[in-house]
């Protein structure tokens, strides 16, 4: 088991009013695994990522790596920003290269062989994340696809226990995001890496994972968890086959319970019905609007 | 939208520059009106001409090739101005770098030191400086010390907070990346927010550099006895305006060099940031 939740409660203090954000979640993330964790907005799916990071503290719970309990952030979790989080005045190649400048990784306990074999690597993942004709560019000089290809690199150049991502594609177009999930299924495939992806969509979810966890609305609790039916090694028309889409509609179902949405388009039905004729189209103005039973 | 007048859209470089031009011909134009506008009235030594100006600078030019008295003394002493003048801005300005900017990354990266520096540089601050100078006098005496530290007074507090502001305003999540790489407090700030700030703050060091010549003058009109200010009172003493407005110009065009002299450092030093146009 790589990395395990137990019991995670968030709560804080919003104008003097207790407000729970995560109740009681427990899951863990196995070796080797991907795990998709989605929600309705604002659940704290994101809270709970930064949590397991370490960057956010839980009011009650722990966070287990390889049996150990973790506080606070570090490099044995890699993590994936929706902002890129890109150091804009460093190059590609330095910024994949960015974890040795820092002592954590060029410790003097550690055999020089080791911190060169970890170059080596870093100067991999430039090629496998075709970035190699890039390497020279800075950020500003590159697409959002690329900038994220260099995050996900400068995350694993550390060799993480587990990469965090947190909604990382959510800005990308989506011939780019298609692109990239690619990419990372690959990279699980081949680099054996455990991710644990917080996302809102539920196709990447699906997509993506081995297993997907799915939280309730604020206070987020871990409504149900369930086990995606294809092999690792799976390609993009998955996505038509019966077994993806009904899967996608359990996952649409769960997320939507309560009727949340079908409510949000009756409120909004009636506020246009309010100032529009449904027939025509046209504004209406208010006298008219009064003379209707 | 495109055109010569839609906010905020650029437009061909030879308008740029010919816009440019229009400004300083404009300038000389209210210029040479108000000069004619004091020749009539036969004070004319009150208010001198572009041309009387062009004429005290062909002097100095003469004065500095030929070496003919008394040309050459008044270029000896406009030389010697300069010297001083730029060594006091130039410590000053040097000494208001080295102090404010570590106290100044301390203010933004630890709210500790925040707490405990700003309050106290947002009261001082607001004490105007000239009100120090007859206390800088009797402190410090009339050498250049009190001179210095007026113009590192000037300068100081508002480097210091113009240095904070810039480290505040980096993303926090770039600190969160560099913690989940392994990085440590420290390094937070010594490898992610102090260089993600050198652009900003070599900009603020461009602003003070040219507050800190406003001090010097300040400085060098109440008591020198050399230096651009001091030549200024003086030439006032004699009514030689035109002389005062040839030291105008001189100032002006210092500020405009050191200020390009700063831009073309970012941009030669800082390639990778965006610049602010467009």
């Amino acid at each position: 088991m790589a990395l395990e939740l137990s019991h995670i409660t968030k709560t804080f203090r919003s104008g003097g009013a207790e407000v729970c954000a995560l109740q009681d979640c427990t899951f863990t993330v196995n070796d080797g695994e991907f795990v998709s964790l989605i929600g309705p907005s604002g659940c704290g799916k994101s809270t709970l990522l930064y949590i397991a990071a370490g960057l956010e503290e839980a009011t009650s719970g722990s966070v287990m790596l390889d049996d150990c309990d973790l506080s606070g952030p570090g490099k044995d979790r890699g993590m994936v920003f929706q902002n890129y989080t890109l150091y804009p005045w460093l190059t590609v190649e330095q910024n994949i290269k960015f974890p040795f400048r820092l002592k954590a990784n060029t410790d003097y306990a550690r055999p020089s062989a080791a911190i060169m074999s970890d170059v080596e690597y870093a100067g991999h993942l430039l090629e496998i994340m075709g970035l190699a004709q890039f390497r020279h560019r800075y950020p500003r000089e590159l697409s959002g696809g690329m900038k994220q290809r260099v995050a996900i690199a400068r995350a694993l150049t550390n060799k993480p226990r587990i990469l965090l991502m947190d909604e990382p594609f959510g800005a990308l177009d989506a011939q780019t995001r298609e692109e990239l999930q690619e990419l990372m299924l690959l990279l699980g495939l081949y680099e054996k890496t455990t991710t644990l992806l917080v996302t809102h969509d539920i196709e990447e979810a699906i997509y993506l994972a081995d297993r997907i966890v799915v939280l309730s609305a604020r206070p987020g609790r871990i409504l149900e968890e369930i086990k995606v039916p294809f092999p690792k090694d799976r390609l993009l028309d998955i996505k038509l086959t019966p077994e993806f889409l009904a899967l996608k509609r359990q996952l649409v179902d769960l997320l939507h319970a309560g009727g949340r949405s079908s409510s949000g388009r009756a409120e909004i039905l009636e506020r246009l019905g309010q100032h529009f004729h449904a027939t025509t189209g046209s504004p209406v103005t208010t006298t008219t609007n009064q003379q209707q039973p | 939208m495109t055109g010569l007048l839609s906010p905020r859209r650029p437009i061909p470089r030879p308008f740029y520059w010919a816009s440019a031009v229009l400004g300083f011909v404009v300038l000389l134009c209210v210029w040479e009106w108000a000069a004619g506008y004091y020749a009539a009235q036969g004070k004319q030594v009150l208010f001198p001409s572009p041309a009387a100006v062009g004429q005290v600078m062909q002097n100095m030019v003469r004065g500095a090739t030929t070496g003919q008295e008394p040309a050459a003394r008044e270029f000896q002493n406009f030389a010697a101005d300069l010297r001083i003048s730029f060594f006091r801005v130039t410590a000053a300005f040097a000494l208001a770098a080295l102090t404010a900017i570590p106290l100044g990354v301390m203010i933004g990266s630890y709210r500790m030191g925040e707490a405990f520096i700003q309050p106290v540089t947002e009261f001082i601050r607001y004490i105007p400086v000239p009100a120090l100078i007859p206390l800088l006098i009797v402190i410090f005496g009339i050498e250049e010390t009190s001179k210095i530290m007026l113009i590192y007074l000037g300068t100081f507090f508002q480097l210091m907070l113009m240095v904070s502001d810039e480290i505040r305003r980096v993303p926090y999540d770039l600190v969160q990346a560099v913690y989940t790489m392994g990085g440590t407090r420290r390094e937070a700030v010594t490898e992610v927010l102090l260089p993600a700030s050198w652009p900003g703050i070599v900009d603020a060091l461009r602003l003070c550099n040219g507050w800190a010549w406003s001090w010097l003058i300040v400085a060098e009109l109440v008591a020198a006895n050399e230096g651009m200010g001091f030549r200024i009172v003086k030439y006032q003493r004699f009514l030689q305006t035109d002389k005062i407005f040839f030291y105008l110009v001189a100032l002006g065009v210092i500020g405009l060099l050191l200020d390009l002299a700063f831009r073309l450092f970012s941009k030669i030093a800082f390639r990778w940031n965006v610049a602010a146009r467009n």
